[in-house]
């Protein structure tokens, strides 16, 4: 166990059961499960997760919008956006309210380990 | 208003996708007009495609063959509300990658997904009168899938 936490935000519990493996295996803790933006808010201040795993696009409320909230009240969160979707105009729009990692889907369980790892030794 | 193949946008999607999540191969077996009602494999996933152009990608394919991908994506993905929302990333994915591309060359069509819908069931069938939809018909070891990609007005 390496003690830190993690939240994974999903509407697809498939995904969440592929992310939680790889990240259990490799010593973090899922702290939390959301399957849309409005639930990773609220979970948020409650376990208050090292990192999130945050889709994109997901009902009630999307990931991008939950980022913004989450990162206005805890401006140092690390956030990995993992999504389907991945054009320019949508990195940017992410970028600008401070997600800094992203990765696109299709990904392999060692993929998220690697970029999860430089984002919690930083 | 520009004449944009869209449909070419989904076959390296679709081969990318299906390699990437399942590590197999998969071969383009038939190519034609989409008819406006479906009878269902019995497992389908629809994902509305919205922006400066809109449209809808269906997948369909038989519960057995989804349930074989699902499996070969991750061994515990093995009952069937799981199976099914594995199919729906896949057609997320494929649908993501596509539409990725298409943003990138084309800046200002802007266009985004909904989340999918998921239908499974025996001897149903799909209509889509308004649209006017290709079918991209795929053979894999594990059994038969349909694309269905339409855009309106295209």
């Amino acid at each position: 166990m390496n003690n830190k936490k993690l939240m994974i935000v999903d509407d697809s519990p498939a995904v969440h059961i592929i992310i939680e493996k790889a990240v259990t295996a490799n010593g973090y803790e899922v702290c939390a499960h959301a399957k849309n933006g409005d639930e990773a808010v609220k979970y948020f201040e409650l376990t208050m997760p090292d990192v999130v795993t945050m889709d994109i696009t997901m009902p009630i409320k999307d990931g991008l919008t939950a980022s913004k909230e989450i990162l206005k009240k805890f401006p140092d969160t690390k956030i990995l956006l993992l999504s389907a979707m991945g054009d320019e105009e949508l990195i940017n729009e992410a970028k600008s309210i401070g997600i800094s990692h992203f990765m696109k889907k299709p990904f392999k369980g060692a993929d998220i380990i690697n970029i999860i790892n430089k984002m919690t030794i930083k | 208003m520009e004449n944009i193949d869209y449909i070419d946008f989904f076959y390296d999607s679709i081969r990318e996708s299906f390699e990437s999540m399942f590590d197999e191969a998969l071969t383009l077996e038939n190519e034609a007009s989409a008819p406006c009602c479906i009878s269902s494999r019995g497992v389908s996933v629809i994902i509305g495609i919205t922006g400066e152009v809109k449209g809808r990608v269906l997948l369909d394919l038989s519960l057995s063959t989804a349930m074989d991908l699902a499996v070969r994506l991750d061994p515990d993905l093995n009952n069937e509300d799981l199976v099914l929302f594995s199919i729906a990333e896949f057609c997320n994915t494929v649908s993501g990658g596509a539409i990725t591309n298409i943003n990138n060359k084309y800046r200002q069509k802007g266009l985004r997904l909904s989340p999918p819908s998921i239908f499974a069931g025996t001897n149903y069938k799909i209509f889509s009168p308004s649209l006017h939809a290709v079918l991209l018909s795929y053979d894999t070891r594990f059994g038969k899938i349909d694309f269905h990609i339409g855009f309106e007005g295209v």
